[in-house]
């Protein structure tokens, strides 16, 4: 039986040390990826590389019930620095103003075209018609309630002129609304964490997903692989994954900054998280016999790297069980879970936080000066996100093995902060 | 967002003070309890970070001959056992930076500067009209239509494209 108390004892500590590892892979490879890619630019968003041609670019921005947001939208739209573009503004069978407000702008701006879908078909849909009436090779695709930097997509441009075995890149996107805790919260989530884990994605060689909010494709490469699925719940974890393992390159731009509104209410919170998991497993699972190639091997770290962290997930899960039961009944020794507080490894976690806040600090405060000021804030995220991935992929994951193949996924509003309420 | 702010399209107005005037910042939309809520409890949170540190600030009482807390010094192994504790922890750490560093140097001399897609692709305009189910003439029509209406089957498929024209509409010169 001594094997069992040994395999026991190494899973209560991958519980711990899980976490405390990760946090430390980022780093080293965010820290890699800022030597190696992002200091020689500097911190000047406003100066990127000059291109040796200046191609055509389609922003392509899907919409469904956008009435409050999608004007600001494309007001910044038109203020690209870039010459050749066009804004392909797609509603998706909006019902409130949103229809009259695009002819509105089409109107008005001579870069605007709007595409009306006589019913709601989802993001990926309204994506895969805005591309097939694009004019132009590259495309941005935005989200409609982003507000995109004016040198973006130059940013993004250069990555797919320069190899011509880039077909994504993903932008940096930041938090606007700031009013609440939540809000503050995932503001540090973005740079601590989504900026650390994506730039230390791309030393693995591939990356996890685009950002669904502001990512550049070649639309040759989408072509290749048949556009957006239209049954997935995160169409953008899927093109990213169906992109890769057709051998095409994913680049993430810090450089091109997009801001966005995020959910500032616990429920609203909550089905973005549930849906960011499900579609993780759904991309998980679709691809599963895919991956078991060598000639895919690029995308093994990333696969490890998910199914590790479900794993996790349910483990610690296992661990409360254990423990709120144990207060219940008696366990056998060694299943026995004294306390949930982890000691000495809750030391190494305290300090490892800080430092990773800290290293977030020095390579992501150059796109949003006053990030310094979420900092006090911040506190919460660790304990908030790990609990919030728990709980996630807990309820996620099974409902993506349940959900049925092939049916639509369709879209609704999602929360938008304090301030549009 | 003010009202003013809302209507203005002049492009220099928009970019002054860009990107802080896109921040949203409104704690005057939160009521006083709400605002003070968030504060205390996040300054609460704050103090229980520094309770993971106990076993640190036991040390250091300790060793200034406070014995509290002792529960940390006997039941976790004392400092013997923290570095117990920093031995697989470093040990985890190197692993764990070992193998990104090995595999991102594999990755680098593998693919760095191997590129099977020297051929700059682009989209076939023949593959797309059969993807979509579409006609040339009509395809054309997409790409230049200002404003086009797309309606559906059941079951997703494109029934009809329409080009439309701009309803009328007083702010259309603006």
């Amino acid at each position: 039986m001594e094997w069992l108390s040994e395999a026991i004892s190494a899973f209560f500590g991958f519980t711990y040390y899980y976490p405390l590892f990760m946090a430390y892979l980022w780093m080293s490879g965010a820290w890699i990826y800022f030597l190696r890619w992002e200091k020689p630019f500097g911190d000047q968003v406003s100066r990127p590389p000059e291109l040796a041609a200046y191609p055509g670019v389609s922003i392509l921005v899907p919409c469904h019930n956008e009435a409050e947001n999608i004007e600001e939208t494309v007001r910044w739209l038109n203020l690209q620095r870039y010459d050749d573009y066009e804004i392909l503004v797609v509603n998706d069978g909006s019902t409130d103003t949103t229809g009259e407000i695009l002819d509105r702008l089409a109107g008005r701006y001579e870069r605007v075209r709007a595409i009306h879908l006589k019913s709601n078909q989802g993001k990926a849909c309204a994506l895969t018609v805005g591309a097939m009436a694009a004019r132009n090779e590259f495309l941005i695709c935005i989200d409609g309630d982003v507000v995109l930097d004016p040198w973006a997509s130059r940013w993004m441009v250069w990555h797919l002129t320069t190899s011509a075995r880039v077909g994504g890149v993903t932008g940096n996107p930041r938090i606007r609304n700031r009013s609440t805790l939540l809000g503050k919260v995932q503001v540090g989530e973005f740079s601590s964490i989504i900026g650390l884990i994506k730039r230390a994605q791309r030393i693995y060689g591939r990356v996890f997903t685009v950002s669904g909010a502001v990512a550049a494709f070649r639309r040759s490469a989408l072509q290749e692989v048949g556009f957006w699925a239209t049954d997935m719940v995160t169409e953008d974890i899927d093109i990213s994954w169906k992109l890769q393992l057709h051998f095409w390159d994913i680049r993430y731009e810090p450089h091109a900054i997009c801001w966005l509104l995020m959910p500032e209410t616990f429920k609203g919170l909550w089905k973005q998280r549930l849906r960011w998991a499900q579609g993780g497993a759904e991309v998980f699972l679709k691809n599963f016999y895919r991956i078991w190639d060598w000639k895919r091997r690029r995308m093994f770290m990333v696969f490890v790297e998910y199914c590790i962290s479900v794993v996790w997930a349910y483990s610690m899960l296992a661990i409360t069980l254990l423990w709120a039961l144990g207060k219940v009944v008696t366990l056998p020794p060694l299943l026995q879970v004294r306390t949930l507080l982890p000691g000495w490894t809750g030391l190494l976690l305290g300090i490892t936080c800080l430092i990773q806040f800290a290293v977030s600090m020095v390579i992501d405060a150059r796109y949003d000066r006053r990030f310094g000021k979420t900092y006090f804030w911040i506190i919460w995220y660790p304990v908030a996100f790990w609990l919030i991935n728990i709980f996630t992929i807990a309820v996620g994951f099974p409902r993506a093995v349940m959900k049925p193949r092939g049916k639509r996924a369709l879209w609704k509003s999602p929360d938008r902060g304090l301030h549009k309420k | 967002m003010t009202e003013q702010e809302h209507v203005s399209n002049n492009p220099d107005d928009l970019l002054e003070n860009y990107p802080e005037n896109l921040i949203i910042d409104r704690p005057d939309l939160k009521s006083m309890p709400f605002l003070l809520g968030e504060q205390l409890l996040t300054l609460i949170f704050w103090g229980f970070w520094f309770y993971l540190w106990l076993p640190l600030i036991s040390i250091l009482a300790w060793a200034f001959g406070f014995h509290i807390l002792y529960s940390h010094i006997v039941a976790l192994g004392g400092f013997e056992g923290f570095l117990k504790q920093l031995h697989v922890f470093f040990g985890g750490i190197f692993f764990a930076s070992g193998i990104l560093a090995l595999w991102s140097l594999y990755n680098l001399k593998r693919y760095g500067a191997y590129n099977r897609r020297t051929e700059v692709f682009t989209t076939d305009h023949e593959a797309l009209e059969k993807f979509f189910s579409l006609s040339s003439d009509q395809l054309r029509t997409m790409h230049q239509a200002k404003r086009l209406t797309v309606s559906f089957s059941e079951d997703g498929s494109i029934t009809g494209v329409l080009v439309t024209t701009i309803p009328a509409h007083r702010d259309n010169k603006g």
